[in-house]
Parts: structure tokens; C-alpha cells; sequence
């Protein structure tokens, strides 16, 4: 762009000064960061870009606030000499709230901070690049350190892209509850296998492996009981496609995935939006999204009537779970172990300014229950539902 | 305190073989599939063709999702863990 507009400046005045309130400035200036790679090959980036997104999150129960969260992040990403990038995130999270003690009863209150940078540095060749990346969050009571490298090449046409990468995460729970009384750590060892095609002049495909294998602390400490297997490995595949229709410039994302671990959870996740492409360079993006889960085989569903229960616990199956976690077996009431389905629907408004700068907000509504499952859901847990609201500017220079 | 079930290795080998068999299909099936020349890529460097074309927005949403839901990942490394879930 060889002019700025007064309306761009006034942008970004906004993005700066938003990014001095949230802090953030020095902070990505010195870390080189990453979200999850994108898994395809491409070339070294001809701009720079940064982003700044803000988060409004909250989730509820019926007659029950459960948590909130207000999130920033920034990214930056800076090609260097044509052959490489650096990319740096970073995330400012503030929770609040109340988190059920089991299923979703006993909600106790809960305040905490997350902070969390990540950084990459990728060398683009003729027909690839190589990514190695790092990434570090700290909460009160959970400290996660990641370091992650990955491979793509792409066939001289480069229609088709192969993708190999393989990470590392080393975690630390820091107790902070009755039912944890040391420090604890978690390892997760993961690996992803990709393929990206070319399937015509309009429809691009990808194909990704996920294995994970991971060791170590996976219990709740604020759950009551909670009592799971000390490893867990996860397989999931994931297949997403794009097309684009010529004749209306609008484009169709569809994806699948199909997850399951080693705790005996299947989860399938099937998710479809719409880029309508308005005049004015315009754009709104309307999502539809299912998802369904099974149970893990150590979780126990409410009771009407334990008669182990008290005014603390009621409805929780305690003669069943207490047993269990004294001898040292799996028991759990967390809700997010039960069998469930849940729908989100939601829309992003896009607006580009020019060739270089971007406004979004994106309004996402979620909803679960335990009858929306495909086959048998979990009974007795309330509904669950989720709103969330993001803002976010993105200018490349 | 020390679980006394013992623990699943992981997938059964049918799951596995699932796997594989959807990575492979979806190699071989390339060679079905009519080359597009550099010049006839236009439509696919579009930004809405790109996947996770807008970082931040997926890793919110990839991070609210593991807060409430037991499935996670498949997009490729990184990122990291959080407490959340």
C-alpha cells in the first residue's frame, strides 16, 4: 500500500494502545512464538503480520454461572531474508467463576490468571520447511513447557504436502486443593502425520494423524474422589476440506474428526462454515458445529439416592466412588468424562481495509446434553452451555 | 496413592488399522486426481482457502473446546498444556 488513509492510522492507534493497556508489547517483541502450526507447506511469507484478539467467554448452567473468562493475545510474525519467519504469540487469560466439586453440583468458587507465550522459528526451502517451536504457560496451580518440531515437503507440483511433527509437553500441577498434597508432573509425548491435496482449481483436502502418549498426573484435584489412570494416549484423525464456488466468490470449510483414548472415549466432531463475500470487502462467516462423546469406562453417572450421601454430596454416587478411590482405583463425576453431544452455531463479520489491515467479531453460542449423544448419554447432569464474543484487528506491513 | 487397574495400551489394533487405512486411501487417491498447473492456483491462494487461516481465533477456540470437552488436538503439534482441562 503506498498511502496510509487516516482510517488506517486510526486503526492503528487502537491496535498500539490496546496492546500497551494488555501489556503485551514487550512481551512479544522478545519471544518468538507459535499457535499450533498450520499443516501445510508454503512459502516464506512476503509481510509481516500482527493480530490482537480480545476473548469475552462465559459459561452456565440452568440457575448457575459457571466460569468466565476474559482473554488478549497478539501475534506476531516477521519474515526474515526471505527464507525464514519468526512467529510470536502472546496470551493473557483471566478466569473467574465457580467449577463444580462433582457432575455439575457443589460449585466452588475459582479465580486464576494464565499467562502463556509460544514462539517459532521456520526455515522455508524449494520444496519445504522445517518449524521448531516452543511454548510456555503458567497458572497458579499448572505450569506446561512445549517444544515441538516439524517437517513438510511437497511433491514438485506441489499439489500434494506431506507433514511430520513430533512435540514434547512437560506439565506440573501444583497442589492447591485438600486432595493433592505434592507437586505432580504430566509428560506428553505427541507425533502428527499430514497429507495436504490439490484437488482441483477450487478444492483443497487435508488429512492429519494425532497420536498422543501421555504419563503422569491426570486426576482433578478440585474433583471430589477423582481418581484417573496415570496415562493416557489419544488418537485422532482429522480431515478438512475447502471449496471455493466461482460463480457466488463464497467458500465452504467442512472437517470431521474422530478421537479416541486409551480411557475409552470416542468423540466424533463434525463442523461446516460459510464465507459469504459481501460487497465493500465484506465478509460474514455463519458456523455450524456437532460433537458427541462417549463416557470414560471410570466414570459414574448421579444418583437419585446414595445412601453414603450427605447435604454435601447429594446425588453423588458416593458408596460407589469412595470405595474405589480408597483402594487406589479410577473413579470420576467430572462432567467432562460423561457421554454428551453438544451444538455450537455462531458467525464472524469480517471487514478488510484494503490490502493490509482487518477488523473481525465473531459471536459463538454452545450448548451440551447428555441426550444429544450419538448412543446412550450420561443422565442426571445439568445442561451445559457456553457464549463467546472475540474482537480482533489484524494489519501485515 | 497407586491405581491398581491395570491401564489400556493404548488403541486396539483395528482402530489402528482404521487409521492407516484412511492414510493410506487418502495418499493413493492422488493419483486420481487431475494435476492443477501453478497458474491455475489463484482461487487456492485465496485467505478463506488457507486452513486455521486466522491463528488466534483457532487456538481460543481450540482452548475453550479442551475446557469442556474430553477430545482434543488433531490440527498438528504445539501449543502447549494448560490446567483447564
Amino acid at each position: 500500500m503506498k498511502n496510509t488513509p487516516d482510517g488506517n492510522q486510526l486503526l492503528s492507534a487502537l491496535l498500539v494502545s490496546a496492546l500497551r493497556r494488555s501489556g503485551m508489547v514487550a512481551v512479544a517483541a522478545t519471544s518468538a512464538a507459535l499457535v499450533a502450526q498450520p499443516v501445510f507447506a508454503e512459502a516464506a511469507p512476503e509481510k509481516s503480520t500482527i493480530n490482537f484478539k480480545t476473548l469475552s467467554y462465559r459459561d452456565y448452567q440452568p440457575s448457575d454461572d459457571r466460569i468466565n473468562i476474559d482473554a488478549e493475545s497478539f501475534l506476531i510474525q516477521v519474515p526474515i531474508a526471505g527464507q525464514w519467519s519468526v512467529t510470536g504469540t502472546a496470551v493473557h487469560d483471566a478466569i473467574s467463576g465457580a467449577s463444580p466439586r462433582y457432575h455439575s453440583s457443589s460449585l466452588a468458587q475459582v479465580k486464576d490468571t494464565r499467562k502463556a507465550y509460544t514462539g517459532a522459528v521456520t526455515r522455508y526451502f524449494q520444496q519445504g520447511s522445517v518449524t521448531v517451536g516452543t511454548a510456555y504457560s503458567k497458572e497458579s496451580d499448572y505450569i506446561s513447557r512445549n517444544y515441538s518440531i516439524q517437517n513438510s515437503w511437497s511433491t514438485p507440483s506441489q499439489n500434494t504436502t506431506f507433514i511430520v511433527g513430533l512435540g514434547y509437553t512437560a506439565d506440573q500441577i501444583i497442589p492447591n486443593s485438600i486432595f493433592l498434597t505434592q507437586k505432580e508432573d504430566k509428560r506428553v509425548v505427541d507425533l502428527a502425520l499430514g497429507v495436504t491435496q490439490v484437488l482441483s482449481q477450487t478444492d483443497i483436502a487435508q488429512v492429519t494423524y494425532h497420536h498422543t502418549r501421555g504419563r503422569g498426573y491426570y486426576s482433578d484435584q478440585y474433583k471430589l474422589y477423582d481418581a484417573r489412570p496415570d496415562n493416557r494416549d489419544s488418537d485422532s484423525v482429522l480431515v478438512r476440506w475447502n471449496h471455493h464456488f466461482i460463480e457466488s466468490a463464497n467458500t465452504l470449510h467442512s472437517s470431521y474428526r474422530y478421537y479416541t483414548d486409551s480411557n475409552d472415549i470416542n468423540a466424533h466432531t463434525l463442523e461446516f462454515d460459510y464465507v459469504f463475500n459481501l460487497p465493500n470487502q465484506w465478509s460474514v462467516t455463519p458456523l455450524l458445529r456437532y460433537y458427541s462423546q462417549s463416557a470414560a469406562s471410570f466414570y459414574y453417572d448421579p444418583v437419585a439416592n446414595d445412601p453414603w450421601a450427605d447435604a454435601d454430596t447429594f446425588g453423588a454416587p458416593i458408596s460407589v466412588v469412595y470405595p474405589l478411590y480408597a483402594e487406589g482405583r479410577f473413579a470420576s463425576m467430572d462432567q467432562r468424562l460423561s457421554s454428551f453431544g453438544a451444538i455450537t452455531y455462531g458467525a464472524k463479520l469480517t471487514k478488510h481495509f484494503g490490502e493490509n489491515w482487518t477488523a473481525d467479531v465473531k459471536f459463538e453460542q454452545y450448548e451440551q446434553k447428555g441426550s444429544w449423544a450419538l448412543g446412550n448419554g450420561s443422565d442426571g447432569l445439568k445442561d451445559f452451555g457456553a457464549r463467546s464474543i472475540q474482537f480482533g484487528i489484524s494489519h501485515s506491513f | 496413592m497407586q491405581p491398581t487397574r491395570l491401564n489400556k495400551p493404548g488403541l486396539p489394533l483395528l482402530q489402528k488399522a482404521i487409521v492407516l487405512a484412511v492414510l493410506a486411501a487418502s495418499t493413493s487417491a492422488c493419483s486420481l486426481i487431475q494435476p492443477v498447473q501453478p497458474w491455475e492456483k489463484g482461487t487456492l491462494a485465496k485467505p478463506e482457502m488457507i486452513f486455521d487461516e486466522d491463528r488466534l481465533d483457532s487456538a481460543y477456540v481450540e482452548h475453550t473446546y479442551s475446557s469442556k470437552e474430553a477430545a482434543f488436538g488433531g490440527a498438528g503439534v504445539g501449543g502447549g498444556g494448560c490446567g483447564c482441562n
